[in-house]
């Protein structure tokens, strides 16, 4: 459905290991945390890319390598084509007005002591020419664009609610009119009313200016909403990929269906198989042998403990990562 | 649908089951007391829980959902909040009327509480021993041989693996699910009449959440004790609770079985709620989100809390708070549009 051309992100092969040193000062690494473990995937242009799973899967130290706030141990991230470690001077400031983030807490993401036009409108002094009106100008028109109040250009982050907050945070995001906004659980610290609000938001924003979004959530049904495309990690892999919809309607991976099954419905008769996965989220840092799922998988068999499933294709577009294909 | 005063829509309520009744909790007022004048945080609460039911207590951040529980155990932080009326009643007593040592007899021995965060419930410079070991050796007298053996069985029965190592450790030792089934253990370890569980599923991922929420159903099921569950989230209600009641600014604006409240939800703040939550099981076109803000507890009007965001507003909702209708045996609502 797409050609070479839309692919804006595109990672392949990524690996991100973090060392575990003795309490030896310089001590060479004892062992390494495979935060990362052989990651590949493409956003295109306008479409959501999610990367679901739980704490420790790895989704967060993916979306910083994104954002360049780690480098890869070892695989290549490009942007149109562009590897980002080769990016330096005039290119590497392009790529960081091209890329931008929104984050879990509005709280914290938020420097309590400037107003929101010099919060809004830093990318602009730094990365543009614009003049200082100019430059209000926009935080004005930014404003209008997540659903606040243009006079709330004066306010301090604590004059606003959380959801004002997190519109505060979009609308800073959008300034340098990105084309990959990477949203780090952008309602999770939000309440049910006022997310809905900001996803609603989210998706009209996408609608209106094309921009493509890398979400990263637990929420299933956060992602379910919001997204195209949904990549399911686990211990830094990625299990299963398919498209939104038929990711949820008919997941393949045992994991991914554990995690549709936990996540809790509300619409009465609607009943999924109740998975109740046992155990507890094997160490990174000592990965069991064969199927990292293994360990907690209710329908491991012997292949499952000694060899490690392939990546493949299980229909057009789906892909997963177990024997059981 | 008439409109009953609360006297007599309570007598309606239970006429046949009355000594099921486990706790009772009647008009309940909990107050801020700040420089920013008084808040009513809790506003005539009401409610009834049975033996071996689980009643959801649903609503947003600051809607008093919490300090209705914290003050069930009169653990509302004081003096910055002040119990100022109503009356929980446990088995017929009042809390209320008890001294603060009685009241000591009573938490974690007959009413056990189960908080949001166990890093924080959980004390990090004693082993798990020491803190399960504590309820016991205070309300049941158990020491040495006997105290570690039953330390052991709480945590067989916790399914919590290796439990002789697992007493031995410190919490920073143990992952967020064993965590929170330790302070499940130490919550459940008198028998309490009354378990109350303020959001203790929110720290935790979904496959440990879903665990955990089945070991809480089938303890339950096994020891017949009622749970007061404290919630944001509809899918939790929807899988743990027998009755739902949703708290707006203060108040109870709805209470009805679960399976009635999602199949016909009366209250224009639940209908909105729900059809603000995505599911994971369907595709939804666009969610409905509710305009505004929630009102500030320390500003409230005399009118329906709701009225400002609500969309079949009438003027008497501006001017005079609804008093609870009783729309069907198993369903009160505090709406206008039902009178």
């Amino acid at each position: 459905m797409s050609g070479q051309s839309d692919t804006l992100l595109e990672a392949s092969h990524v690996k991100k290991y973090f060392p575990v040193r003795s309490r030896i000062p310089f001590s060479s690494a004892k062992a390494w945390v495979h935060a990362v473990d052989d990651v590949s995937f493409t956003v295109r242009a306008g479409e959501t890319l999610s990367l679901v799973g739980e704490s420790g899967c790895g989704k967060t130290t993916t979306a910083k390598m994104t954002l360049m706030m780690e480098a890869p141990t070892a695989g290549s991230m490009r942007f149109r084509g562009q590897e980002l470690s080769s990016l330096t001077g005039q290119r590497l400031r392009d790529y960081r007005g091209a890329v931008q983030a929104v984050f879990q807490d509005p709280w914290s993401s938020l420097n309590p002591r400037m107003r929101t036009a010099r919060f809004i409108g830093e990318p602009l002094a730094v990365n543009t020419a614009l003049s200082r009106p100019e430059i209000d100008e926009r935080v004005r028109s930014l404003l209008v664009s997540v659903g606040l109040d243009p006079a709330s250009a004066a306010n301090f982050p604590h004059e606003f609610s959380g959801g004002q907050r997190q519109r505060v945070a979009v609308a800073r995001a959008l300034a340098l009119d990105p084309q990959v906004v990477v949203l780090d659980e952008p309602v999770s610290a939000l309440d049910v009313s006022i997310g809905a609000q900001i996803m609603n938001m989210l998706r009209d924003i996408q609608a209106s200016r094309g921009i493509s979004y890398l979400l990263i959530a637990h929420n299933l049904a956060t992602v379910r909403y919001l997204s195209d495309r949904v990549a399911v990690m686990y211990l830094g892999r990625i299990v299963e990929e398919a498209d939104s919809e038929e990711l949820f309607r008919n997941p393949q991976h045992p994991y991914t269906k554990a995690l549709i099954s936990a996540a809790l419905t509300i619409r009465p008769g609607e009943k999924t198989d109740e998975i109740i996965l046992s155990g507890e989220l094997p160490s990174a840092v000592k990965l069991p042998p064969g199927c990292r799922f293994h360990t907690r998988c209710p329908f491991a068999f012997k292949k499952c403990f000694v060899e490690e499933p392939q990546y493949r294709e299980i229909a057009p577009g789906h892909r997963a990562a177990c024997h059981l294909h | 649908m008439t409109i009953l005063d609360s006297q007599s829509l309570e007598s309606a309520a239970a006429p046949a089951r009355d000594d099921d009744v486990v706790l009772r909790v009647r008009d309940l007022k909990t107050y801020l007391y700040t420089k920013r004048g008084v808040g009513k945080a809790v506003d005539g609460v009401s409610f009834d829980l049975r033996r071996g039911e689980t009643l959801g207590l649903v609503g947003e951040s600051g809607s008093g959902k919490s300090m209705t529980c914290l003050s069930v155990l009169r653990l509302n932080p004081e003096p910055a909040s002040r119990i100022v009326g109503g009356q929980i009643l446990l088995r017929g007593e009042d809390l209320l009327q008890k001294t603060d040592s009685e009241m000591r007899t009573v938490r974690g021995r007959r009413i056990a509480i189960v908080l949001q965060d166990p890093m924080t419930a959980l004390n990090p410079v004693l082993t798990i021993k020491d803190q399960v070991g504590e309820t016991l050796r205070l309300h049941q007298g158990l020491r040495g041989r006997t105290l570690w053996q039953r330390a052991v069985e709480l945590l067989k029965k916790l399914r919590i693996s290796d439990p002789e190592r697992r007493l031995n450790s410190y919490p920073h030792q143990l992952s967020g699910g064993m965590r929170q089934r330790i302070v499940s253990a130490i919550a459940l370890s008198c028998e309490p009449e009354v378990l109350l569980a303020d959001e203790p599923t929110t720290a935790l991922d979904v496959t440990v959440q879903a665990a955990l929420l089945k070991l809480l159903k089938d303890l339950q099921r096994e020891a017949g004790f009622p749970i007061l569950f404290v919630t944001h989230d509809f899918g939790i209600v929807a899988r743990m609770c027998d009755t739902v009641a949703v708290m707006y600014a203060g108040k109870i604006v709805e209470k009805a079985s679960t399976a009635t409240l999602f199949r016909s939800p009366a209250h224009p703040y639940t209908q909105a709620l729900l059809r603000s939550v995505p599911d994971v099981l369907v595709e939804t076109e666009r969610l409905a989100s509710i305009e505004g803000q929630p009102p500030s507890i320390f500003a409230l009007s005399q009118g329906c809390a709701f009225a400002p965001r609500c969309p079949h507003v009438m003027d008497r909702c501006r001017v005079e708070y609804p008093s609870e209708i009783r729309l069907a045996q198993d369903q009160t609502v505090r709406c206008w549009r039902h009178a």
